[in-house]
Protein backbone atom coordinates (compact mmCIF):
# COMPACT_ATOMS: atom_id res chain seq x y z
CA UNK A 1 0.00 0.00 0.00
CA UNK A 2 1.33 3.39 -0.93
CA UNK A 3 2.36 5.97 1.58
CA UNK A 4 2.33 3.75 4.65
CA UNK A 5 5.04 5.24 6.81
CA UNK A 6 7.49 2.82 8.32
CA UNK A 7 8.38 3.13 12.01
CA UNK A 8 11.62 4.97 12.38
CA UNK A 9 13.69 5.82 15.43
CA UNK A 10 12.58 5.59 19.08
CA UNK A 11 11.19 9.08 19.20
CA UNK A 12 9.11 8.35 16.15
CA UNK A 13 7.84 5.18 17.84
CA UNK A 14 6.59 7.22 20.80
CA UNK A 15 4.70 9.46 18.44
CA UNK A 16 3.29 6.39 16.70
CA UNK A 17 2.17 5.02 20.08
CA UNK A 18 0.34 8.21 20.87
CA UNK A 19 -1.14 8.47 17.40
CA UNK A 20 -3.02 5.21 17.89
CA UNK A 21 -5.44 7.24 20.03
CA UNK A 22 -5.87 9.89 17.35
CA UNK A 23 -9.44 10.51 16.14
CA UNK A 24 -7.89 10.83 12.69
CA UNK A 25 -6.54 7.29 12.69
CA UNK A 26 -8.61 4.43 11.30
CA UNK A 27 -6.19 1.54 10.83
CA UNK A 28 -5.35 -1.13 13.37
CA UNK A 29 -8.69 -1.62 15.12
CA UNK A 30 -11.21 -4.41 15.14
CA UNK A 31 -13.24 -2.66 12.42
CA UNK A 32 -12.34 -2.14 8.77
CA UNK A 33 -10.92 1.41 8.48
CA UNK A 34 -13.65 2.75 6.20
CA UNK A 35 -16.41 1.54 8.55
CA UNK A 36 -14.64 3.05 11.56
CA UNK A 37 -14.37 6.31 9.62
CA UNK A 38 -18.08 6.09 8.79
CA UNK A 39 -19.21 5.64 12.41
CA UNK A 40 -16.88 8.39 13.63
CA UNK A 41 -18.47 10.78 11.15
CA UNK A 42 -21.94 9.60 12.16
CA UNK A 43 -21.10 10.32 15.80
CA UNK A 44 -19.82 13.77 14.83
CA UNK A 45 -23.08 14.42 12.96
CA UNK A 46 -25.20 13.32 15.93
CA UNK A 47 -23.23 15.52 18.30
CA UNK A 48 -23.44 18.41 15.84
CA UNK A 49 -27.21 18.04 15.61
CA UNK A 50 -27.56 18.04 19.40
CA UNK A 51 -28.84 14.51 19.75
CA UNK A 52 -27.11 13.96 23.10
CA UNK A 53 -29.18 16.68 24.73
CA UNK A 54 -32.34 15.18 23.25
CA UNK A 55 -31.97 11.70 24.78
CA UNK A 56 -35.24 10.94 26.59
CA UNK A 57 -36.62 9.84 29.92
CA UNK A 58 -39.18 7.04 29.67
CA UNK A 59 -42.55 8.43 28.59
CA UNK A 60 -45.28 6.29 27.03
CA UNK A 61 -42.81 3.53 26.22
CA UNK A 62 -43.32 0.74 23.71
CA UNK A 63 -42.69 -1.72 26.57
CA UNK A 64 -44.28 -0.97 29.98
CA UNK A 65 -41.26 -2.04 32.05
CA UNK A 66 -39.47 1.22 31.09
CA UNK A 67 -42.02 3.03 33.25
CA UNK A 68 -40.61 1.28 36.31
CA UNK A 69 -37.13 2.74 35.77
CA UNK A 70 -36.14 6.02 37.45
CA UNK A 71 -36.58 8.51 34.62
CA UNK A 72 -33.80 10.97 35.36
CA UNK A 73 -31.24 8.23 36.05
CA UNK A 74 -32.27 6.42 32.90
CA UNK A 75 -31.64 9.58 30.89
CA UNK A 76 -28.30 10.20 32.62
CA UNK A 77 -27.20 6.62 31.91
CA UNK A 78 -28.08 7.04 28.22
CA UNK A 79 -26.12 10.30 28.00
CA UNK A 80 -23.09 8.96 29.86
CA UNK A 81 -23.13 5.78 27.76
CA UNK A 82 -23.19 7.90 24.60
CA UNK A 83 -20.33 10.13 25.75
CA UNK A 84 -18.11 7.27 26.99
CA UNK A 85 -18.73 5.18 23.85
CA UNK A 86 -18.09 8.20 21.62
CA UNK A 87 -14.78 8.91 23.38
CA UNK A 88 -13.73 5.26 23.04
CA UNK A 89 -14.72 5.27 19.39
CA UNK A 90 -12.83 8.49 18.61
CA UNK A 91 -9.74 7.15 20.40
CA UNK A 92 -9.95 3.79 18.59
CA UNK A 93 -10.56 1.71 21.73
CA UNK A 94 -13.08 -1.16 21.86
CA UNK A 95 -14.62 0.11 18.66
CA UNK A 96 -17.13 -2.68 18.12
CA UNK A 97 -18.44 -2.47 21.68
CA UNK A 98 -18.60 1.32 21.34
CA UNK A 99 -20.69 1.00 18.18
CA UNK A 100 -22.96 -1.47 19.91
CA UNK A 101 -23.43 0.90 22.87
CA UNK A 102 -24.04 3.94 20.65
CA UNK A 103 -26.63 2.05 18.63
CA UNK A 104 -28.28 0.69 21.76
CA UNK A 105 -28.54 4.21 23.22
CA UNK A 106 -30.72 5.33 20.31
CA UNK A 107 -32.75 2.15 20.00
CA UNK A 108 -33.40 1.86 23.76
CA UNK A 109 -34.16 5.60 23.89
CA UNK A 110 -36.71 5.12 21.11
CA UNK A 111 -38.31 2.09 22.76
CA UNK A 112 -38.58 3.97 26.06
CA UNK A 113 -40.52 6.97 24.73
CA UNK A 114 -43.09 6.84 21.94
CA UNK A 115 -43.04 10.61 21.24
CA UNK A 116 -39.23 10.37 20.89
CA UNK A 117 -39.61 7.98 17.95
CA UNK A 118 -38.13 9.16 14.69
CA UNK A 119 -36.89 7.29 11.65
CA UNK A 120 -33.59 9.19 11.73
CA UNK A 121 -32.78 7.94 15.25
CA UNK A 122 -33.75 4.36 14.43
CA UNK A 123 -31.65 4.55 11.27
CA UNK A 124 -28.57 5.77 13.16
CA UNK A 125 -29.08 3.17 15.90
CA UNK A 126 -29.25 0.39 13.34
CA UNK A 127 -26.22 1.61 11.38
CA UNK A 128 -24.18 1.50 14.61
CA UNK A 129 -25.42 -1.94 15.60
CA UNK A 130 -24.94 -3.40 12.11
CA UNK A 131 -21.45 -1.91 11.94
CA UNK A 132 -20.65 -3.61 15.23
CA UNK A 133 -21.95 -6.87 13.75
CA UNK A 134 -20.25 -6.56 10.37
CA UNK A 135 -17.49 -8.90 9.25
CA UNK A 136 -13.92 -7.72 8.92
CA UNK A 137 -13.51 -9.03 5.40
CA UNK A 138 -15.66 -8.64 2.34
CA UNK A 139 -18.62 -6.46 1.65
CA UNK A 140 -20.52 -5.03 4.66
CA UNK A 141 -23.72 -6.73 3.56
CA UNK A 142 -25.69 -5.91 6.68
CA UNK A 143 -25.23 -2.15 6.24
CA UNK A 144 -25.95 -2.35 2.52
CA UNK A 145 -29.10 -4.38 3.12
CA UNK A 146 -30.13 -1.88 5.78
CA UNK A 147 -29.93 0.97 3.27
CA UNK A 148 -31.85 -1.05 0.70
CA UNK A 149 -34.58 -1.88 3.24
CA UNK A 150 -34.87 1.78 4.28
CA UNK A 151 -35.42 2.98 0.70
CA UNK A 152 -37.59 0.04 -0.31
CA UNK A 153 -39.75 0.32 2.82
CA UNK A 154 -40.20 4.07 2.32
CA UNK A 155 -41.18 3.52 -1.29
CA UNK A 156 -43.68 0.77 -0.47
CA UNK A 157 -45.33 2.90 2.21
CA UNK A 158 -45.72 5.70 -0.33
CA UNK A 159 -46.99 3.71 -3.29
CA UNK A 160 -49.86 2.17 -1.29
CA UNK A 161 -51.02 5.64 -0.20
CA UNK A 162 -53.54 7.19 -2.58
CA UNK A 163 -52.45 10.75 -1.66
CA UNK A 164 -48.92 9.91 -2.78
CA UNK A 165 -50.08 8.37 -6.03
CA UNK A 166 -52.27 11.36 -6.93
CA UNK A 167 -49.73 13.96 -5.83
CA UNK A 168 -52.06 15.33 -3.12
CA UNK A 169 -49.46 14.68 -0.41
CA UNK A 170 -46.71 16.53 -2.24
CA UNK A 171 -48.88 19.50 -3.15
CA UNK A 172 -50.10 19.93 0.43
CA UNK A 173 -46.62 19.43 1.88
CA UNK A 174 -44.93 21.86 -0.48
CA UNK A 175 -47.59 24.58 -0.36
CA UNK A 176 -48.71 24.52 3.28
CA UNK A 177 -46.02 22.81 5.34
CA UNK A 178 -42.87 23.87 3.52
CA UNK A 179 -44.24 26.82 1.56
CA UNK A 180 -41.50 26.19 -1.00
CA UNK A 181 -40.82 28.93 -3.53
CA UNK A 182 -39.21 26.43 -5.92
CA UNK A 183 -42.45 24.43 -5.98
CA UNK A 184 -44.51 27.57 -6.61
CA UNK A 185 -42.18 28.44 -9.48
CA UNK A 186 -42.52 24.98 -11.05
CA UNK A 187 -46.29 24.98 -10.50
CA UNK A 188 -46.57 28.29 -12.32
CA UNK A 189 -44.62 26.87 -15.25
CA UNK A 190 -46.70 23.71 -15.55
CA UNK A 191 -49.52 23.02 -13.08
CA UNK A 192 -49.81 21.88 -9.48
CA UNK A 193 -51.17 18.53 -10.56
CA UNK A 194 -48.41 17.76 -13.05
CA UNK A 195 -45.57 18.90 -10.79
CA UNK A 196 -46.87 17.18 -7.65
CA UNK A 197 -47.55 13.92 -9.49
CA UNK A 198 -44.14 14.00 -11.17
CA UNK A 199 -42.34 14.64 -7.87
CA UNK A 200 -44.35 11.96 -6.07
CA UNK A 201 -43.69 9.31 -8.67
CA UNK A 202 -40.02 10.12 -9.08
CA UNK A 203 -39.68 9.68 -5.29
CA UNK A 204 -41.57 6.38 -5.36
CA UNK A 205 -39.61 5.00 -8.32
CA UNK A 206 -36.24 6.04 -6.90
CA UNK A 207 -37.07 4.52 -3.50
CA UNK A 208 -38.63 1.26 -4.64
CA UNK A 209 -36.52 0.40 -7.68
CA UNK A 210 -33.61 2.66 -8.57
CA UNK A 211 -31.73 2.92 -5.27
CA UNK A 212 -32.32 -0.65 -4.01
CA UNK A 213 -31.20 -2.15 -7.34
CA UNK A 214 -28.21 0.14 -7.82
CA UNK A 215 -26.98 -0.19 -4.25
CA UNK A 216 -27.33 -3.98 -4.43
CA UNK A 217 -25.24 -4.61 -7.55
CA UNK A 218 -21.59 -3.70 -7.20
CA UNK A 219 -21.20 -2.41 -10.76
CA UNK A 220 -23.99 0.14 -10.23
CA UNK A 221 -23.00 1.26 -6.75
CA UNK A 222 -20.99 4.36 -7.69
CA UNK A 223 -23.91 5.64 -9.77
CA UNK A 224 -26.37 4.53 -7.08
CA UNK A 225 -24.53 6.50 -4.43
CA UNK A 226 -24.59 9.59 -6.62
CA UNK A 227 -28.30 9.12 -7.39
CA UNK A 228 -28.82 8.88 -3.63
CA UNK A 229 -26.91 12.11 -3.08
CA UNK A 230 -28.97 13.84 -5.79
CA UNK A 231 -32.20 12.45 -4.33
CA UNK A 232 -31.48 13.67 -0.80
CA UNK A 233 -30.02 16.96 -2.03
CA UNK A 234 -33.10 17.82 -4.09
CA UNK A 235 -35.31 16.97 -1.10
CA UNK A 236 -33.15 19.26 1.04
CA UNK A 237 -33.09 22.10 -1.47
CA UNK A 238 -36.84 21.98 -2.08
CA UNK A 239 -37.90 21.58 1.54
CA UNK A 240 -35.05 23.25 3.42
CA UNK A 241 -35.25 20.28 5.81
CA UNK A 242 -32.47 17.86 6.68
CA UNK A 243 -35.04 15.62 8.45
CA UNK A 244 -33.11 15.73 11.70
CA UNK A 245 -29.85 13.91 11.25
CA UNK A 246 -31.21 11.71 8.46
CA UNK A 247 -29.82 13.66 5.50
CA UNK A 248 -26.18 13.73 6.72
CA UNK A 249 -26.50 10.22 8.21
CA UNK A 250 -27.69 8.74 4.91
CA UNK A 251 -24.81 10.34 3.01
CA UNK A 252 -22.31 9.20 5.66
CA UNK A 253 -23.63 5.64 5.46
CA UNK A 254 -22.74 5.65 1.74
CA UNK A 255 -19.11 5.41 2.88
CA UNK A 256 -19.85 1.72 3.42
CA UNK A 257 -19.71 1.45 -0.39
CA UNK A 258 -16.13 2.76 -0.48
CA UNK A 259 -13.95 -0.07 0.79
CA UNK A 260 -10.29 -0.53 0.07
CA UNK A 261 -8.90 2.58 1.72
CA UNK A 262 -6.12 2.66 -0.86
CA UNK A 263 -2.85 4.42 -0.44
CA UNK A 264 -2.52 7.59 -2.44
CA UNK A 265 0.68 8.73 -4.13
CA UNK A 266 0.72 12.41 -5.02
CA UNK A 267 3.34 13.20 -7.68
CA UNK A 268 4.63 16.66 -8.36
CA UNK A 269 3.90 18.22 -4.98
CA UNK A 270 5.61 21.59 -4.78
CA UNK A 271 8.02 22.74 -2.12
CA UNK A 272 7.10 26.37 -1.48
CA UNK A 273 5.76 27.57 1.87
CA UNK A 274 2.13 27.19 0.82
CA UNK A 275 2.65 23.62 -0.44
CA UNK A 276 4.47 22.65 2.75
CA UNK A 277 1.71 24.11 4.95
CA UNK A 278 -1.03 22.36 2.99
CA UNK A 279 0.90 19.09 3.10
CA UNK A 280 1.27 19.41 6.87
CA UNK A 281 -2.44 20.08 7.27
CA UNK A 282 -3.37 17.07 5.13
CA UNK A 283 -0.99 14.86 7.11
CA UNK A 284 -2.57 15.90 10.44
CA UNK A 285 -5.87 14.44 9.27
CA UNK A 286 -4.17 11.39 7.74
CA UNK A 287 -2.65 9.66 10.75
CA UNK A 288 -2.58 6.34 8.88
CA UNK A 289 -0.11 7.87 6.46
CA UNK A 290 -2.07 6.91 3.37
CA UNK A 291 -0.97 10.00 1.49
CA UNK A 292 2.58 9.90 0.17
CA UNK A 293 3.72 13.24 -1.21
CA UNK A 294 6.37 12.89 -3.89
CA UNK A 295 8.37 15.66 -5.43
CA UNK A 296 8.82 16.20 -9.15
CA UNK A 297 12.11 14.33 -9.07
CA UNK A 298 10.86 11.20 -7.27
CA UNK A 299 10.80 8.08 -9.37
CA UNK A 300 9.17 5.72 -6.87
CA UNK A 301 6.35 3.79 -8.52
CA UNK A 302 3.68 3.36 -5.85
CA UNK A 303 0.67 1.11 -6.12
CA UNK A 304 -2.82 2.31 -5.26
CA UNK A 305 -4.20 5.62 -6.45
CA UNK A 306 -1.74 7.83 -8.32
CA UNK A 307 -2.41 11.53 -8.45
CA UNK A 308 -0.25 13.30 -10.96
CA UNK A 309 0.10 17.02 -10.46
CA UNK A 310 3.28 17.40 -12.51
CA UNK A 311 2.04 16.47 -16.00
CA UNK A 312 0.46 19.30 -17.89
CA UNK A 313 -2.26 17.57 -19.90
CA UNK A 314 -4.73 20.42 -19.88
CA UNK A 315 -6.93 22.12 -17.30
CA UNK A 316 -9.54 19.32 -17.18
CA UNK A 317 -6.87 16.75 -16.38
CA UNK A 318 -5.43 18.97 -13.62
CA UNK A 319 -8.86 19.64 -12.09
CA UNK A 320 -9.52 15.93 -11.98
CA UNK A 321 -6.21 15.21 -10.28
CA UNK A 322 -7.11 17.74 -7.57
CA UNK A 323 -10.61 16.25 -7.36
CA UNK A 324 -9.08 12.82 -6.69
CA UNK A 325 -6.83 14.31 -4.04
CA UNK A 326 -9.89 15.80 -2.32
CA UNK A 327 -12.15 12.75 -2.76
CA UNK A 328 -9.68 10.34 -1.17
CA UNK A 329 -8.67 12.52 1.76
CA UNK A 330 -10.46 12.04 5.13
CA UNK A 331 -10.43 15.80 5.80
CA UNK A 332 -12.94 16.27 2.99
CA UNK A 333 -15.50 14.07 4.72
CA UNK A 334 -14.92 15.67 8.09
CA UNK A 335 -15.50 19.14 6.60
CA UNK A 336 -18.61 17.94 4.72
CA UNK A 337 -20.02 16.36 7.89
CA UNK A 338 -19.42 19.60 9.81
CA UNK A 339 -21.09 21.62 7.05
CA UNK A 340 -24.13 19.33 6.91
CA UNK A 341 -24.56 18.67 10.62
CA UNK A 342 -23.49 21.48 12.88
CA UNK A 343 -26.75 23.08 13.92
CA UNK A 344 -25.47 26.56 14.70
CA UNK A 345 -23.83 27.07 11.29
CA UNK A 346 -25.83 29.18 8.84
CA UNK A 347 -27.95 27.27 6.31
CA UNK A 348 -25.55 28.33 3.57
CA UNK A 349 -23.01 25.75 4.82
CA UNK A 350 -25.49 22.94 4.23
CA UNK A 351 -26.09 24.19 0.70
CA UNK A 352 -22.36 24.40 0.01
CA UNK A 353 -21.78 20.93 1.49
CA UNK A 354 -24.58 19.43 -0.58
CA UNK A 355 -23.30 21.03 -3.78
CA UNK A 356 -19.76 19.83 -3.02
CA UNK A 357 -21.03 16.24 -2.60
CA UNK A 358 -22.80 16.40 -5.96
CA UNK A 359 -19.70 17.68 -7.76
CA UNK A 360 -17.08 15.55 -6.02
CA UNK A 361 -18.87 12.22 -6.29
CA UNK A 362 -20.21 12.60 -9.83
CA UNK A 363 -19.40 9.14 -11.24
CA UNK A 364 -18.83 9.98 -14.90
CA UNK A 365 -15.67 12.06 -14.85
CA UNK A 366 -13.43 11.24 -17.77
CA UNK A 367 -9.80 12.15 -17.41
CA UNK A 368 -8.06 12.80 -20.69
CA UNK A 369 -4.83 10.88 -21.00
CA UNK A 370 -4.10 8.04 -18.65
CA UNK A 371 -6.74 7.46 -16.01
CA UNK A 372 -5.16 7.40 -12.63
CA UNK A 373 -8.13 6.31 -10.55
CA UNK A 374 -7.92 2.78 -9.33
CA UNK A 375 -11.10 0.78 -9.76
CA UNK A 376 -12.58 -1.26 -6.95
CA UNK B 1 -23.48 -15.46 14.91
CA UNK B 2 -23.02 -11.78 14.06
CA UNK B 3 -24.64 -12.29 10.67
CA UNK B 4 -27.57 -14.13 12.24
CA UNK B 5 -28.28 -11.30 14.68
CA UNK B 6 -27.89 -8.70 11.92
CA UNK B 7 -30.08 -10.77 9.62
CA UNK B 8 -32.77 -10.93 12.29
CA UNK B 9 -32.73 -7.13 12.62
CA UNK B 10 -33.18 -6.75 8.86
CA UNK B 11 -35.90 -9.43 8.80
CA UNK B 12 -37.75 -7.68 11.64
CA UNK B 13 -37.89 -4.51 9.56
CA UNK B 14 -39.20 -6.39 6.52
CA UNK B 15 -41.85 -7.93 8.77
CA UNK B 16 -42.83 -4.47 10.05
CA UNK B 17 -43.09 -3.13 6.49
CA UNK B 18 -45.50 -5.99 5.71
CA UNK B 19 -47.30 -5.57 9.07
CA UNK B 20 -47.90 -1.88 8.30
CA UNK B 21 -50.24 -3.00 5.51
CA UNK B 22 -52.57 -4.40 8.18
CA UNK B 23 -52.05 -1.84 10.94
CA UNK B 24 -52.82 1.89 10.90
CA UNK B 25 -49.81 2.84 13.06
CA UNK B 26 -46.43 3.32 11.40
CA UNK B 27 -43.56 2.40 13.72
CA UNK B 28 -40.29 0.71 12.66
CA UNK B 29 -41.51 0.34 9.06
CA UNK B 30 -39.76 3.25 7.34
CA UNK B 31 -42.70 5.53 6.77
CA UNK B 32 -41.19 8.97 7.23
CA UNK B 33 -43.18 11.90 5.88
CA UNK B 34 -45.86 9.66 4.41
CA UNK B 35 -48.67 11.80 5.74
CA UNK B 36 -48.91 15.37 6.92
CA UNK B 37 -51.78 15.77 9.34
CA UNK B 38 -52.78 19.05 10.88
CA UNK B 39 -54.60 18.30 14.09
CA UNK B 40 -56.18 19.86 17.10
CA UNK B 41 -56.70 18.14 20.44
CA UNK B 42 -59.18 19.14 23.12
CA UNK B 43 -59.20 17.43 26.49
CA UNK B 44 -61.86 17.69 29.15
CA UNK B 45 -61.39 16.44 32.69
CA UNK B 46 -64.35 16.59 35.05
CA UNK B 47 -66.09 18.87 32.55
CA UNK B 48 -63.16 21.32 32.69
CA UNK B 49 -61.27 21.84 29.44
CA UNK B 50 -57.46 21.83 29.54
CA UNK B 51 -55.55 24.74 28.06
CA UNK B 52 -53.44 24.27 24.91
CA UNK B 53 -50.27 24.40 27.01
CA UNK B 54 -51.58 21.71 29.36
CA UNK B 55 -52.50 19.52 26.39
CA UNK B 56 -49.06 19.96 24.78
CA UNK B 57 -47.38 19.00 28.05
CA UNK B 58 -49.73 16.07 28.61
CA UNK B 59 -48.92 14.36 25.31
CA UNK B 60 -45.62 16.17 24.55
CA UNK B 61 -46.95 17.71 21.39
CA UNK B 62 -45.16 20.36 19.40
CA UNK B 63 -46.39 23.04 17.02
CA UNK B 64 -45.13 23.85 13.55
CA UNK B 65 -45.42 26.72 11.13
CA UNK B 66 -48.20 26.18 8.59
CA UNK B 67 -49.08 28.34 5.58
CA UNK B 68 -52.81 28.86 5.10
CA UNK B 69 -54.92 31.65 3.67
CA UNK B 70 -51.89 33.78 2.89
CA UNK B 71 -50.38 33.68 6.36
CA UNK B 72 -48.37 31.45 8.68
CA UNK B 73 -50.09 29.89 11.68
CA UNK B 74 -48.70 27.64 14.40
CA UNK B 75 -50.47 24.29 14.37
CA UNK B 76 -49.97 20.73 15.57
CA UNK B 77 -48.53 18.72 12.72
CA UNK B 78 -47.78 15.01 12.50
CA UNK B 79 -45.49 14.01 9.65
CA UNK B 80 -46.10 10.29 10.05
CA UNK B 81 -49.43 8.51 10.37
CA UNK B 82 -52.06 10.34 12.45
CA UNK B 83 -52.62 6.94 14.06
CA UNK B 84 -49.33 7.49 15.88
CA UNK B 85 -50.91 10.48 17.67
CA UNK B 86 -53.99 8.41 18.47
CA UNK B 87 -51.74 5.69 19.91
CA UNK B 88 -50.00 8.26 22.14
CA UNK B 89 -53.34 9.61 23.44
CA UNK B 90 -54.74 6.11 23.91
CA UNK B 91 -51.68 4.93 25.80
CA UNK B 92 -51.58 8.03 28.01
CA UNK B 93 -55.26 7.80 28.92
CA UNK B 94 -55.04 4.12 29.80
CA UNK B 95 -51.86 4.47 31.88
CA UNK B 96 -50.60 7.77 33.36
CA UNK B 97 -53.92 9.57 32.96
CA UNK B 98 -56.23 6.68 33.75
CA UNK B 99 -57.59 8.25 36.95
CA UNK B 100 -58.30 11.58 35.20
CA UNK B 101 -61.08 9.93 33.20
CA UNK B 102 -60.44 12.46 30.44
CA UNK B 103 -62.55 12.91 27.34
CA UNK B 104 -60.44 13.64 24.29
CA UNK B 105 -61.47 14.92 20.89
CA UNK B 106 -58.96 14.85 18.05
CA UNK B 107 -59.84 16.81 14.92
CA UNK B 108 -57.49 16.33 12.02
CA UNK B 109 -57.01 16.76 8.30
CA UNK B 110 -54.72 14.36 6.45
CA UNK B 111 -52.74 15.98 3.62
CA UNK B 112 -55.13 18.93 3.52
CA UNK B 113 -58.19 16.72 3.02
CA UNK B 114 -61.56 16.63 4.78
CA UNK B 115 -61.65 17.19 8.53
CA UNK B 116 -62.13 14.01 10.52
CA UNK B 117 -62.82 13.48 14.20
CA UNK B 118 -61.65 10.81 16.60
CA UNK B 119 -62.87 10.61 20.20
CA UNK B 120 -61.55 9.00 23.31
CA UNK B 121 -64.00 8.42 26.14
CA UNK B 122 -63.03 7.20 29.60
CA UNK B 123 -63.36 3.41 29.80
Amino acid sequence: MVGRKKPGDGNHNNIMNLSKYSPFKYDGTDLPPYLLFMVKLLTLALIGKGYIQGLPQPFLPFFPFFDHLPGLWFQIVLKVAFIVAAILLFTNQKVRISCFVLGSVFLIGTLSARPYYSNAKVFCGLIYILTALSENKGRPWLIHLQLIVVYFGSGINKVVDVDWRTGQYFDHWMVHVIHARSYEFLSNLFSNEIVSKALSWQTIIIEIIVLPVMLFFRKWQAIGVWVGIVFHSVAFWMSGLSFGVFFPAALISYLSFAPGSPGVGVYGWGNNAMDRALKKLLQVFDQDGRYLFLSKQDTVAPTGVVINLRDKKGWWYSINQWRLLIVYHPLTYIVLTVFLSISFLPNMFQHVGTLACLILFFPFYKVTGQSSEKKG
Amino acid sequence: MRLIIGGLLITFQLFMIAYARFSPTRYFCWAPHDQQSVFDVSVTISQKPLTNKQIDERYRLRTWRYWENGTFNWVHLESRSIENIKSIIRQYETTYGKNDRASVVLNYRINGGQEETWRWQPQ
